[in-house]
């Protein structure tokens, strides 16, 4: 069976894709569907949800259109959580191999810093440092990434650690390839799957993480994000619960499509060890 | 013969990645009450599928034709000409044998029934068994319970002990489950099952993890715990081929010593056929999931009639000269 | 006695350098930030440029990083870690004032989450591809995917705005005179929310792995073993496959620490909880370096403790740790 029909036959991972491509559909579209700031104010304050065609979800505290804010969040949501994870494989990848490769002091100095890193929780360190710096987009993507790189650095070492004692890369060796090109060029293509294969969870928790950035208050201010609009619609929590609970469940949807997308792919393209 | 189990057409297919795989082929099977029959093949001759057929213990996904009969008998009593053992009885102490079937009368058994309270796991759920040729028997049914009536010993005893619990539990709890004793009478009785099973120092045993013992303690074990709640079939799946030689000889002596005083029926399964003839009275040559020869262990060793069973004879003859059993020892 | 003490020694060692490479890590970011803490100081409450030179010098800020970071590794050693621009008060009282609070929510939402966790994921595993099992499986995915703080803001709906069961937030009543076993009634109830909201999301972490774990350990050896023993079903899920699944999630647990601690921030400012996670969000509101330093060392600090005291859990729970070949 090919592998997209595996795909397709498994019910989690179509629903998955599914929620997937609505997110993406949202985010595209974005820009043509809600021309304009979409901060700008649409209509009379707090106006409830399915009362006017033009404003199918109402308006929040200040008189925004809540439709258009929900699909330009998915941007932000969309563009921080593939930045994010690809920023933090990308380095995980590297200071993996390395330092499985080189071993000894290299090792060690590399594992004593993942250590630092995986010591201190993460959302204290991006807070940290999106309030030292500044909030932007760019900053809250280097934020997240700085939490959550270390994961993939271990798998990366812990993979680099058993591939390198195998013949091809003693082969590399024998006819002079420099060591940083066998590391790179031979050892990390063959280190990337199971790296890869926590791609899904890492995404999940950047769209969450900078979720809950911009819900205290470190988002880009610039920018609409789900976490923001829940943050706001706290301040009318008891009168309009409404404006807290729709990003919420966006965020949810969202994460789980991410999930699901992601555990289908791994199923299908992981290679089949010995039968159960 | 009084026939401790009957196997007639027995077919086995595994179901992996969509394809169908022949494990057994229409066997057809006598076990004599007390006797010890070993069964010899290669990989893939079916034999560990033939042991976990009649053990109750195939997965869900394995397909289950003909059938498998169980009739009791009353126990046998003690004094009852036994094989002479070539080892001298030393263990003082002997465990109960325990209690047979013998209230009902000797009424044959499809399979695919299993106690409601039994130990069936997530995997088996409901054999998809079918029986052929029609109606199951409704009658009051001796349904061949792991533990009480059959106990198995597997190849590998560093896997198929539970490393995260003391041995003396692991023996302790089949007795409790059976024989209804409280855990202190099980753990004084698992400690004589380490003695009868030649471990020393049973009281530290007890306490200790699988993974302080050797591979042969860890199989006399196993041993311990198959026999623990006093089956009446033992059956050993390649009991001794993860074990060095000269262990592996000790563990035939015992396992041959322990069936003789229990009065058990041994099913000694094996790729060794000489491993096979010191200690089996029957034998039967398996090869791709069919019987292909059985009969007495003289009958095979000296005058074999297949091809096949020559040839797995022919490849044992080894450097030393010596003849591949003591055929003064053998008895009809 | 002595493996676990031995282990304890070398970890030890080895954490107290982790501790050296976050100390100057962070105080080399919280360096970069522009401005410091005169800087908000002086945006609250106003003041000249003389006024600023002063308060540099008497804050030590004038000298060079350097210096600084030697200063502040000094004072490290006495346990003192600098004075809070914020509260005006020595930040290890602020930190120690908090830090039960925090502690307390913690524990709780691990012991729920953990607890809660592993029992519906036995009761999962106990019949891997069943019904229940599915179901949970999916649930436990859903719940997985729910922002913390959102969910916290939904439990304050339904149950403080709505239903009125508890409190919205804070720990405990204020300037109310109780004592006792009333007073931890009330802070119970008061925090029965925010260790919902905290413990639901990592309960679906706890599920997962114990259903995964149990799948994997039904297809042991051991497990058919047990079954060739005529052992009850309850017995081999529970003594056998649990048993042996359990130890993955422990393990876990240390590694959830840290996350819980930032699971925290969010889940103490909804609910206003006056803890240490609350303490950042205020630290970095009001741009107090020090304090926030000063946490996140804190937060280290605990995550190492607690995965120290974890390991210790492990060794007795997995007899192969440490151990050397007993038997010939």
């Amino acid at each position: 069976m090919s592998q997209p029909c595996r795909f397709l036959r498994t019910p989690e991972a179509v629903a998955g894709a599914i929620l997937l491509a609505a997110l993406i559909a949202m985010a595209l579209s974005a820009s043509l569907l809600f021309p304009g700031d979409p901060q700008a104010i649409a209509g009379p304050a707090l106006l409830p949800p399915f009362q006017a065609w033009s404003l199918p979800l109402g308006t929040d505290r200040l008189g925004r259109d809540v439709l258009a804010e929900l699909f330009h969040g998915a941007r932000t949501s969309l563009a921080v959580g593939l930045a994010a994870a690809a920023a933090a494989l990308v380095v995980g990848a590297v200071v993996g191999t390395l330092a499985g490769f080189a071993g000894g002091l290299v090792d060690e100095v590399l594992m004593r810093i993942t250590d630092a890193f995986q010591t201190v929780p993460s959302f204290l360190l991006a807070l940290a440092f999106v309030s030292v710096v500044g909030p932007s987009l760019g900053i809250v993507v280097i934020a997240i990434a700085l939490g959550t790189w270390t994961g993939p650095a271990r798998v990366a070492r812990a993979e680099v650690l058993s591939i390198r004692e195998r013949d091809y890369v003693a082969g590399a060796r024998v006819i002079g390839m420099h060591p940083l090109a066998i590391a790179f060029r031979e050892v990390l293509p063959n280190a990337l799957p199971p790296v890869l294969a926590m791609s899904s969870v890492i995404v999940a928790a950047a769209i969450l993480t900078e979720a809950a950035l911009s819900f205290l208050g470190l988002g880009d201010p610039n920018r609409v994000t789900w976490g923001g609009m829940i943050a706001e619609g706290r301040t009318v929590l008891r009168t309009a619960p409404f404006l807290s609970i729709v990003p919420g469940i966006a965020l949810v949807l969202t994460v789980l499509g991410v999930y699901l997308a992601g555990e289908g792919i791994v199923e299908t393209t992981a290679v089949r060890r010995g039968l159960s | 013969m009084t026939a401790l189990a009957t196997i007639r057409d027995l077919t086995v297919t595994y179901r992996r990645d969509g394809s169908e795989v022949a494990a057994l082929k229409s066997v057809s099977l006598d076990i004599a009450a007390g006797e010890r029959l070993a069964i010899i093949g290669e990989s893939g001759s079916g034999k560990s599928t033939l042991a976990l057929a009649i053990a109750g213990l195939l997965p869900a996904s394995a397909r289950i034709g003909g059938r498998i009969d169980w009739f009791s008998h009353p126990p046998p009593r003690l004094g009852t000409k036994a094989p002479p053992s070539v080892l001298p009885d030393i263990s003082p102490a002997r465990g109960e044998i325990g209690s047979f079937a013998d209230s009902s009368p000797s009424a044959p058994l499809a399979i695919g029934e299993g106690r409601d309270e039994g130990a069936i796991s997530p995997l088996a759920g409901e054999m998809s068994g079918r029986t052929e040729g029609g109606a199951k028997d409704r009658q009051p049914k001796i349904v061949p319970l792991g533990g009480r009536d059959i106990g198995f010993v597997f190849q590998d005893p560093s896997a198929s002990l539970d490393p995260v619990m003391t041995i003396g539990k692991q023996i302790a709890e089949v007795a409790r489950t059976h024989l209804g004793l409280t855990w202190a009478q099980a753990y004084a009785k698992a400690k004589n099952l380490l003695e009868r099973v030649r471990l020393p120092d049973p009281d530290s045993a007890l306490r200790a993890f699988p993974h302080q013992l050797s591979g042969g303690q860890k199989q006399r074990v196993a041993i311990a715990a198959a026999i623990a709640a006093g089956p009446k079939l033992l059956i050993a799946d390649e009991a001794t081929s993860a074990l060095d030689t000269i262990v592996q000889a000790e563990i035939v002596a015992l396992i041959r010593h322990l069936v003789a005083e229990d009065g058990m029926t041994l099913l000694f399964i094996s790729h060794d056929i000489a491993l096979a003839a010191e200690l089996a009275e029957r034998i039967a040559v398996f090869r791709y999931g069919q019987l292909v020869e059985l009969g007495t262990t003289a009958q095979i060793i000296n005058a074999s009639s297949q091809a096949y069973t020559r040839a797995l004879l022919d490849a044992h003859i080894g450097l030393d000269t010596k003849p591949l059993l003591n055929r003064a020892e053998l008895h009809a | 006695m002595t493996r676990a003490l031995t282990l304890l020694r070398r970890r030890l060692v080895g954490s107290v350098f982790v501790l050296l490479i976050v100390v100057v890590g962070t105080f080399l970011l919280l360096e970069a930030a522009p401005g410091d803490a005169v800087d908000a100081y002086i945006v609250s409450t106003g003041g000249d440029a003389g006024m600023i030179e002063l308060l540099r010098h008497r804050w030590g800020l004038d000298q060079s990083e350097l210096t600084r970071l030697a200063n502040y590794l000094w004072a490290l050693l006495h346990f003192d870690l600098g004075q809070s621009v914020t509260f005006s008060r020595p930040i290890r009282d602020v930190i120690l004032e908090r830090l039960p609070n925090t502690l307390l929510l913690m524990v709780s939402a691990t012991a729920l989450s953990f607890g809660l966790g592993s029992a519906l994921g036995i009761y999962a595993g106990a019949r891997p591809g069943s019904f229940r099992d599915r179901f949970l499986s999916i649930g436990s995915l859903a719940l997985y995917a729910v922002p913390g703080f959102w969910l916290g803001l939904v439990l304050i709906v339904v149950f403080a705005v709505d239903l009125r069961w508890l409190p919205i937030g804070g720990i405990e009543t204020l300037a109310s005179d109780k004592t006792g076993l009333d007073r931890a009634a009330d802070i119970a109830v008061h925090l029965a929310l925010p260790v919902a909201a905290l413990g639901f999301i990592y309960l679906a972490l706890y599920l997962r792995m114990m259903r995964a774990g149990m799948a994997e350990v039904w297809r042991e050896d051991f497990v058919l073993a047990a079954r060739a023993k005529g052992l009850s079903r309850r017995r081999i899920v529970l003594a056998h496959v649990a048993r042996n699944a359990l130890l993955p999630l422990v393990t876990m647990l240390g590694l959830q620490s840290a996350q819980m601690l930032g699971g925290s921030v969010v889940i103490e400012s909804v609910f206003s909880v006056p803890g240490l996670g609350r303490l950042a969000q205020e630290a970095v509101a009001s741009r107090d370096t020090p304090l926030l330093l000063g946490i996140i060392l804190t937060s280290a600090v605990l995550v190492i403790v607690i995965n120290l005291l974890v390991d210790i859990a492990y060794a007795f729970l997995d007899p192969r740790v440490g151990a050397s070949e007993t038997g010939t």
